[in-house]
């Protein structure tokens, strides 16, 4: 898919460039391009290594267990099909808190361990259950309070104001957040009547 | 209000630092080698990421410089005007629930080309912070747990995508226009 829409890119990129006679100019911008992607990522890069590294100091002391905690009673609230103290729970929690941080290298691995014990309790195998999707759908709605990367790509390119979008950021994940939970609610009454 | 809001916003990176620091040094974490071991993960896996970044990063600025985007525009803007979207936020939103890598060199190609405090460049920068790699989290998600019929999962999560692109092109052109 992606590698159909990057040959798609570049081929009519330099079809159109031949076309309108901006061939010459196109062959040595794209070096340029090049270069300029490199000093880009090396920035992003820098932030991308220090915010891991903070990351981990945040697992490492429990905070991000500690930060967590708050979070269960939402959950147990949403996933009443799962036991009380499920380890999911916790897993889950320690996620959406990560996510929330922009501290995405701590969120993966709970995440994916949260999926396993989510599968424990899977009715069939090889078949996503009503929770998981709603552990996913919730995670790619992606509640973001610290839009990291994003600030440290403001930075990069040169910003005035390079936290200036979080409080919109905020607003949208809150929205996507409420919507999230809102239309997994009425795809799952449209799965189970058509099942 | 806004510009109240906004430096607050500057305040939360520096007070979370802190609040990580102070709780690492009460548990008496080794701060410094735990530091750096992340920053190396986080070092790699930049690395790992680059090839993507540079390749679409340089498709994106050829179909620019070759006036391609340009014809696009102008052939969607009848479409999109109506709907308050951005010509050149499209290929955005095409490829954010896609790849991450590639939706971040498009951010920092948009963000350059347009500037980032441009309304363009706060646009993107709302969308990059407040979405995800939609296609890339079920993949590896329900991949991992060896799912193979993931029902509804897919048009839900790009349902809930789609209303947080909208949103944000609402909120700013609430705050930015």
């Amino acid at each position: 898919m992606l590698n159909a829409v990057w040959a798609l890119l570049m081929l009519i990129a330099l079809g159109v460039g031949g076309a309108h006679g901006t061939i010459d100019s196109l062959g040595s911008g794209l070096f340029t391009q090049a270069m300029q992607a490199a000093k880009l990522a090396m920035d992003l890069a820098a932030v991308t290594a220090f915010w891991f590294g903070l990351s981990r100091i945040a697992e490492k002391s429990g905070l991000l267990e500690l930060l967590a905690r708050p979070l269960l009673p939402l959950l147990r609230l949403l996933f009443r099909k799962l036991p009380d103290g499920h380890p999911a729970f916790a897993l889950m929690a320690m996620n959406l808190v990560a996510n929330a941080l922009g501290l995405g290298s701590a969120a993966t691995p709970f995440g994916l361990k949260a999926m396993q014990e989510l599968a424990h309790a899977m009715p069939e195998k090889e078949t996503a259950s009503d929770e998981m999707i709603l552990f996913l759908v919730l995670n790619s709605a992606a509640l973001n309070l610290l839009p990291a990367g994003t600030i440290a790509m403001r930075a990069a390119a040169g910003s005035l104001d390079p936290a200036g979008t979080a409080v919109a950021s905020i607003i949208v994940t809150g929205v996507a957040f409420i919507s999230a939970l809102v239309l997994h609610g009425v795809f799952r009454r449209a799965a189970r009547s058509s099942a | 209000m806004i510009q109240a809001v906004g430096s607050l916003a500057g305040w939360l990176v520096p007070i979370f630092i802190a609040a990580v620091l102070l709780h690492g040094l009460w548990r008496r974490v080794d701060l410094l080698a735990e530091f750096v071991q992340g920053a190396r993960e986080g070092l790699q896996l930049s690395l790992s990421l680059f090839p993507y970044l540079l390749a679409i990063y340089v498709a994106v600025a050829a179909f620019r410089m070759s006036g391609a985007l340009e014809m696009l525009s102008t052939a969607l803007a009848p479409v999109l005007r109506p709907l308050g979207v951005p010509a050149a936020l499209l290929p955005l939103l095409l490829v954010r629930p896609l790849s991450g890598s590639a939706s971040a060199g498009l951010v920092l190609s948009l963000l350059h080309q347009h500037g980032p405090d441009s309304f363009l460049g706060h646009l993107v920068s709302t969308i990059q912070g407040s979405s995800e790699t939609t296609l890339y989290v079920l993949t590896v998600y329900l991949g991992s747990v060896g799912v193979r019929r993931s029902r509804y999962a897919l048009p839900l999560c790009l349902s809930v995508d789609a209303i947080g692109y909208a949103t944000a092109i609402i909120v700013a052109g609430w705050l930015w226009h």
